[in-house]
């Protein structure tokens, strides 16, 4: 007994992280890359983006003659986005995929209680994001003394923290719908839902002052308006996105111990 | 052998009544009433839809019942289900298996997942069924992902086996080596508990059977008095063409039924032995004789048709 089914499901997920994590590093080495160029035109850059400031706000684009803030305007707008894709494909299978499926029905004939079956299922989700986390981080750390980054491994690792667990939050988004509907279109549906409304409500929403508090709602918003690239990690946002996905996996646990499954 | 000797007295290993179940509007279970011996086989019979899996899901509490009492093995699935479940050996319905880790490879896990069994003791079941470990699960044929079902129910000899149509998929070689499997584990105080929609399936191994429909127990029959009852059906074919005289001959034994006579061919039931019939027909020139082996079914049904629900279950037994 014990963790097999922790261990269980990530070996059955090994190759799709390895696809993942291949993703993750070629979308940060290639934003990354550019940066000696950028730096090169940087003027060019502030002049376009002073020319249209609305649409500097709604990419989230500050400061793009920074190398902190052009990696946050481009490695920090889209690994987010396939690590969030990845995590909310791994926490949709983790429960309700394989309910459906039947493979679970299996397993919960076997002496594992329901509990420590949803929490083996959630940890082994998380140490998933984190391995795309870590991936990113460690590309970073490679380029940034090729690339004259200048951005100190302590600041890298916050950003790449903010991103592993914004992406955890709507992957765990999903694992707890998919846990308490047993539907897996349910689980995908919903965490990409509240992603897209997370994602818009931290960049396009912006620029609308009516639709401001919908950042509120984003994890985005608390992983990354602290700026952890230039400030490093901020404890009380970080805390927000650390907490939303331990919440949503007890809410998790609490319901799928109650219901009928493979129903 | 085992079955006798579980006493009255001695505590069921599955004991059901009055369990109920609906999914919303839906009326699964209606009040389920069974009681299954320790040490026994003991077949649940029932066509698609009619409760089966459901009963079966109940007592491995992935599905929590609304109403009545369920004990397995003397815990309630609901409160005491890990420490049950050590216990059981299921093989489900429909089974799924996929991924490209060898059938070896996943036994090893389920092996581990009950906290260890002998490999050799996985090998040696795999061999019987004449299944290759090393092949990826997902290529399997029904037959194949059907035997590693059958290996990870059976490996760490279960007190209890539930079994959800067990023989489906299977070919006729493998049906007598499965059922050589349900004999020894009963001969070492196992019980089985298998589930099929046809009673054929079943009626060789099993030592009772309860028959589900729409949620509830419709019968619940002793095999061997079953077969005692059993009517066989004969055909025999003379040398030359009988009269009407000796057909009435035939129609006058005791335990004969239903004489039919065409040229030369003469079908009968027998109710019992054959002797008189055979001791008759040998006094004429006989070229065949064959017997058709009783229709269980339609003799559980016979005797239950009787009953309020009987009747039903027959026309929709066919």
């Amino acid at each position: 007994m014990g963790v097999q089914v922790f261990g269980r499901f990530l070996r059955e997920r090994a190759r799709g992280l390895a696809g993942w994590s291949l993703a993750v590093a070629a979308v940060t080495a290639m934003y990354a890359a550019f940066w000696p160029t950028m730096a090169d035109t940087a003027d060019l850059m502030q002049q376009y983006m002073e020319a249209m400031p609305a649409m500097g706000e709604a990419m989230g684009w500050n400061d793009m003659t920074s190398p902190e803030g052009y990696i946050e305007a481009t490695v920090l707008l889209l690994v987010p986005v396939l690590m969030v894709v990845a995590a909310i494909g791994v926490g949709a299978r983790a429960v309700a995929g394989d309910e459906e499926e039947g493979a679970l029905e299996l397993v919960m004939a076997y002496p594992v209680g329901r509990t420590s079956l949803l929490v083996q299922r959630f940890a082994a989700s998380a140490v998933h994001t984190a391995v795309l986390g870590a991936v990113m981080f460690l590309v970073l750390l490679g380029l940034s003394p090729v690339l004259d980054l200048g951005i100190g491994a302590g600041h890298l690792a916050a950003a790449c923290l903010s991103t592993a667990l914004v992406a955890l939050c709507y992957g765990t988004a999903a694992f707890a719908i998919g846990a308490v509907t047993g539907r897996r279109s349910f689980a995908i549906a919903g965490g990409a839902f509240l992603a897209v409304v997370g994602y818009l409500g931290d960049t396009f929403a912006l620029t609308v002052d009516d639709l401001e508090w919908m950042r509120f709602t984003s994890a985005f918003y608390y992983g990354f308006d602290p700026e952890p690239l230039v400030n490093g990690v901020d404890p009380g946002y970080t805390l927000v996105i650390a907490a939303v996905p331990l919440v949503l996996a007890a809410v998790a646990a609490a319901v799928f111990a109650r219901r009928d499954v493979l129903v | 052998m085992a079955a006798e000797q579980a006493r009255d007295g001695d505590p069921p290993a599955i004991d059901i009544s009055g369990l109920t179940k609906s999914y919303g509007r839906r009326t699964a279970l209606n009040g389920v009433d069974l009681r299954v011996r320790e040490g026994e086989v003991f077949g649940f019979l029932g066509p698609n839809g009619s409760g089966k899996t459901t009963t079966i899901r109940v007592l491995l509490d992935h599905i929590r019942r609304d109403a009545g009492s369920v004990s397995v093995l003397g815990r309630d699935p609901r409160t005491d289900g890990v420490a049950l479940r050590r216990e059981v050996g299921y093989l489900p319905g429909e089974l799924t298996m996929a991924g490209r880790r060898s059938a070896g490879d996943l036994l090893g896990f389920y092996a581990r997942l009950r906290g260890g069994v002998p490999r050799a003791r996985i090998e040696e079941l795999a061999g019987r069924l004449g299944l290759d470990l090393r092949r990826p699960v997902r290529g399997l044929s029904k037959g194949n992902k059907q035997k590693v079902g059958l290996v990870q129910a059976f490996m760490h000899r279960p007190r209890l086996l539930i079994l959800d149509e067990p023989t489906s998929g299977l070919d006729p070689l493998l049906q007598q080596e499965f059922l050589a499997m349900v004999r020894q584990a009963r001969e070492a105080g196992a019980t089985v508990f298998m589930s099929s929609h046809v009673l054929s399936e079943v009626h060789d191994a099993a030592d009772r059977a309860a028959i589900i429909r729409d949620g509830r127990i419709v019968a619940t029959e002793d095999m061997d008095a079953l077969r005692a009852r059993a009517v066989h059906e004969f055909s025999i074919r003379f040398a030359e063409p009988l009269g009407e005289a000796e057909a009435r001959e035939f129609g006058a034994l005791e335990n004969v039924r239903g004489v039919r006579t065409e040229g030369d061919r003469l079908t009968c039931t027998v109710d019992g032995s054959p002797d008189a019939l055979v001791k008759l027909a040998a006094r004429r020139t006989v070229l065949l004789m064959s017997a058709v082996e009783p229709d269980l079914e339609e003799l559980f049904f016979t005797h239950y048709a009787d009953g309020a629900d009987g009747g039903a279950a027959r026309e929709g037994g066919g």
